[in-house]
């Protein structure tokens, strides 16, 4: 075996390589038990979707989609637990409107039509096979894109077999990313299907784009049965005037199936506006809650973004945050007290103490006149200053330093009227770099710890809500984005999540928690 | 088992950058050069593109007034550092004389930035064994003679650096050292890319060497808040990340051909294509690598107008945790 830093350069080579002459086969397989589960699935959920169900229908529901969710991402048998189906059909059947009793039936029917059938896919070897007779497993390594949960990773590690081959991982979508080059790599139907299904289809496509355009293996072999959308690899274009690799198709690339349920969603919680707020921009979390960040003023969001092998965490400004962008937030103040004292340890005491004096004792003069004066925000903007409602509320918010720029800073103080230096400018300006810095240390530890334990991804592509528990870097969130629009928001709300899923009360699977 | 003889993408990406790096740096009123490359993956690529860079000529722009604060070869110290260029009349011409030697034959010098720092330079770049190891690898090229020692090349390539601008710079630098030390891709790199390469690793990451090694790989924090490394004029940028080219200072390098190299495997690649989508020109005529490129490497070729260096101006943010 080649030594680790030969191999990393080898993995590079497979990896240009496999771009520029890789293979992409796609198989497209018909089957027709999963197909009439489906139809069925499609017309009950036609006839009773809008209505008020009572909660064990509404379960009955939601688990028949998980099943076809589990069919749809991987080849699992039905007749595995896993599947989901055994569980259903042993439940007590949910009380029903007599109206819709015979459309359920179909389903429950069709679902035990279904466990008498291998999965269509089941056996890949064959289904390769008998389109490329001479294709060979033995001695290859395999990757196989799988839906991630251990249970559904387990069911599926037992049931596929290759015999010979060297190697055969199971990974998620992001694990599969970072992964070395494999030989062979599985993809089962549209993998933007593994995506937050709220994320517009375009965008979702753009993000699992690299599957084709930077594959993970030498040989991609795209496998899709009924229920998955059409094929067309130009649709994974994210520079249409250049083509990704040529493709080999077999079978058919689009199922003759009418409808596509989506299924239940998640009703959003509706932001609250509040009257005295500045403008900002809002972002409302696919798993519920939201945090709203002014345009150009106060704290920054933190996006976590894809470095080339391990995750990073930006800061960007508010404008240029997207549908689908993950941040990572906080939720308390469980994190100051390692800031002050960190950067209290590199500015000296002495000197922290002089310039955290000069810091309060600038928001005190501001808030003072605040208080004192009628028209504190039309002076200020007779002035020159061009968001005076913003300073006025922010020198009241205790993590709030000072103003970033002497001239502005100046210009407050001029006009109400307190003595404000230069001299006093600078230590505020060295105590903001010092907790920057420690801000960054605890970023980065905070990284460190996503590196560790990288289960947080792919529950947050499936648009859930995470929640770290960092020691004495404090605690975080991670969410996605799922909406943006415009709200008004307190100064001291800036940046502070709204309404996130409680774990205590929220159903437990919206929220995973993950300690460090 | 990996040939010994360069794959197909490395060479196309070493010809891309020397084709790069060879285009003039461009003034303000003109239009320069910015390559985006769509690539599967950022490992090694900034060390194809370095490899094919090196091999340009270096573009030195000579100090127009006299005595004048320069970065040059200092004799007396046996390193490139700063120095104060002065012109003097020797057999009836203008010779550079730097310390208390006169240079005949001229020596390649260029301006330290007005705001550089006081103390820019500090410290040893090359040990006597490096010094003597450049000798003679350089002899052994032909690139130093008895006319031309070899610290002048040495020199040159210093004063028109390759710069690298990517976040963290051991993970860049790790990939160099791979190629150094693989028996199989050292005999990708050009002789003179490896004699370039060697010094030590510390100073091509710290900032304050830039123009005293040929490669300098800089955070973009270092080159966002240091305004005199804005104004360097590099012999060619490449960014690591379309982010980090967006997001720059305007001035920063402006006028210095800069490839950007976007990895399809991260997201942020999305971005690039979207921004890079409507402001994409034809390729120049010049860039003939453009239509050389395996399947798999795209690039997409841009022509932003040179702008006079500006101050960083970031809004105010309330900075207390970040």
């Amino acid at each position: 075996m080649a030594p680790l830093a030969e191999r990393s350069l080898e993995d590079a080579v497979d990896r240009f390589e496999a771009a520029c002459d890789g293979r992409i086969i796609y198989i497209g397989l018909p089957w027709k038990a999963f197909e009439e589960f489906l139809a069925a699935l499609n017309d009950y959920w036609e006839s009773i979707k809008g209505r008020s169900l009572p909660e064990s229908v509404e379960y009955e529901i939601s688990k028949m989609f998980e099943i076809r969710r589990r069919l749809l991402s991987q080849p699992l048998n039905p007749s595995n637990q896993e599947s989901g189906i055994a569980d259903l059909l042993s439940m007590t059947r949910a009380d029903l409107d007599e109206s819709f009793i015979e459309a359920r039936d179909q389903v429950i029917s069709k679902l035990m039509v279904l466990t008498a059938e291998d999965h269509v896919a089941a056996d890949l070897v064959q289904a390769v096979t008998q389109k490329f007779p001479s294709f060979k497993f033995e001695g290859k390594s395999i990757a196989i894109l799988v839906l991630d949960g251990r249970e559904l990773k387990d069911a599926i590690k037992k049931q596929l077999v290759f015999p010979g081959a060297s190697s055969v991982k199971y990974l998620g979508l992001s694990d599969l990313r970072k992964s070395e080059m494999s030989d062979i790599a599985f993809i089962f139907g549209a993998p933007e299907q593994r995506l937050w299904h709220t994320i517009a289809l375009e965008e979702r496509r753009k993000m699992v784009s690299w599957l084709y355009s930077a594959p993970a293996a030498k040989t991609t072999i795209n496998v899709s049965w009924v229920g998955h959308p059409s094929f067309d690899l130009s649709n994974y274009r994210i520079w249409p005037e250049a083509a990704l690799s040529s493709a080999k198709t077999y079978g058919p690339t689009t199922f003759a199936i009418k409808h596509d349920p989506t299924g239940p969603v998640i009703k959003p919680i509706e932001p609250t506006s509040d009257p005295d707020g500045v403008p900002a921009i809002l972002f409302q979390f696919a798993s519920g809650g939201n945090i709203a960040f002014h345009p150009t003023l106060g704290p920054k969001p933190q996006v976590i973004g894809q470095g080339e092998m391990d995750p990073v965490i930006e800061s960007v400004s508010p404008n240029r945050l997207k549908q689908g962008a993950v941040l990572i937030f906080r939720s308390d103040d469980s994190d100051i007290s390692f800031i002050r004292e960190t950067a209290r340890k590199s500015l000296g005491s002495k000197k922290y103490d002089l310039a955290k004096a000069a810091s309060d004792s600038f928001k005190k003069s501001v808030t003072d006149a605040k208080d004192a004066l009628n028209d504190a925000a039309s002076m200020l903007e007779s002035a020159g200053i061009s968001s005076p409602e913003y300073y006025l509320q922010v020198a009241s918010v205790g993590s709030w330093i000072g103003a970033q720029n002497y001239k502005v800073a100046k210009c407050i103080a001029d006009t109400f009227g307190f003595a404000f230096s230069e001299g006093e400018y600078q230590l505020i300006n060295e105590l903001r770099v010092h907790h920057r810095q420690a801000g960054m240390k605890a970023n980065e530890m905070i990284r460190q710890s996503l590196i560790k334990n990288r289960e947080w991804e792919d529950v947050i592509d499936r648009g859930l809500h995470v929640r770290l528990n960092l020691g004495e870097v404090g605690s975080r969130q991670i969410a996605m984005i799922e909406t943006i629009g415009t709200v008004k928001r307190l100064v001291s709300k800036l940046g502070v999540a709204e309404s996130v899923p409680d774990p205590h009360v929220a159903k437990s699977e919206l929220v995973v928690e993950i300690s460090s | 088992m990996v040939s010994k003889a360069p794959p197909s993408w490395f060479k196309a990406l070493s010809d891309l950058g020397l084709e790069m790096a060879s285009q003039p740096n461009r003034m303000v009123g003109e239009r320069f050069p910015v390559v985006v490359l769509s690539v599967p993956t950022g490992q090694f690529a900034t060390w194809a593109i370095s490899n094919g860079a090196l091999s340009s000529i270096p573009k030195i722009v000579q100090p127009e007034s006299f005595p004048s604060r320069c970065v040059a070869w200092d004799n007396s110290l046996e390193q490139v550092g700063e120095v104060t260029v002065e012109k003097v009349l020797e057999d009836g011409r203008l010779v550079p004389k730097i310390g208390g030697v006169k240079y005949l034959h001229g020596i390649a010098s260029v301006r330290l930035p007005d705001n550089a720092p006081e103390d820019f330079g500090q410290g040893r770049v090359l040990t006597k064994k490096e010094r003597d190891r450049l000798n003679s690898q350089l002899k052994s090229l032909g690139l130093a003679t008895k006319t031309k020692p070899w610290f002048m090349g040495w020199a040159e390539q210093c004063l028109s650096p390759i710069v690298i601008i990517g976040r963290g710079q051991e993970y860049i630098l790790n990939q160099l050292h791979q190629l150094h030390r693989s028996e199989f891709a050292r005999d990708w790199l050009n002789p003179l890319s490896i004699i370039l390469t060697s010094v030590e690793s510390g100073k091509i990451t710290d900032a304050d060497q830039i123009l005293r090694v040929p490669i300098s790989v800089l955070s973009p924090e270092a080159s966002r808040d240091n305004e005199w490394i804005q104004q360097i004029s590099p012999r060619l940028v490449i960014y690591t990340r379309w982010s980090y080219f967006e997001e720059r200072p305007p001035g920063a390098f402006t006028g210095v051909p800069t490839i950007v190299i976007s990895n399809r495997r991260v997201e942020s690649s999305i971005d690039c294509a979207a921004a890079t989508n409507h402001i994409k020109v034809n390729p120049a005529e010049w860039l003939t690598t453009a239509n050389q490129l395996p399947r798999g490497i795209l690039i997409r070729y841009l022509e932003p107008p040179v702008v006079s260096s500006e101050v960083y101006d970031p809004n105010d943010d309330w900075g207390e945790e970040f």
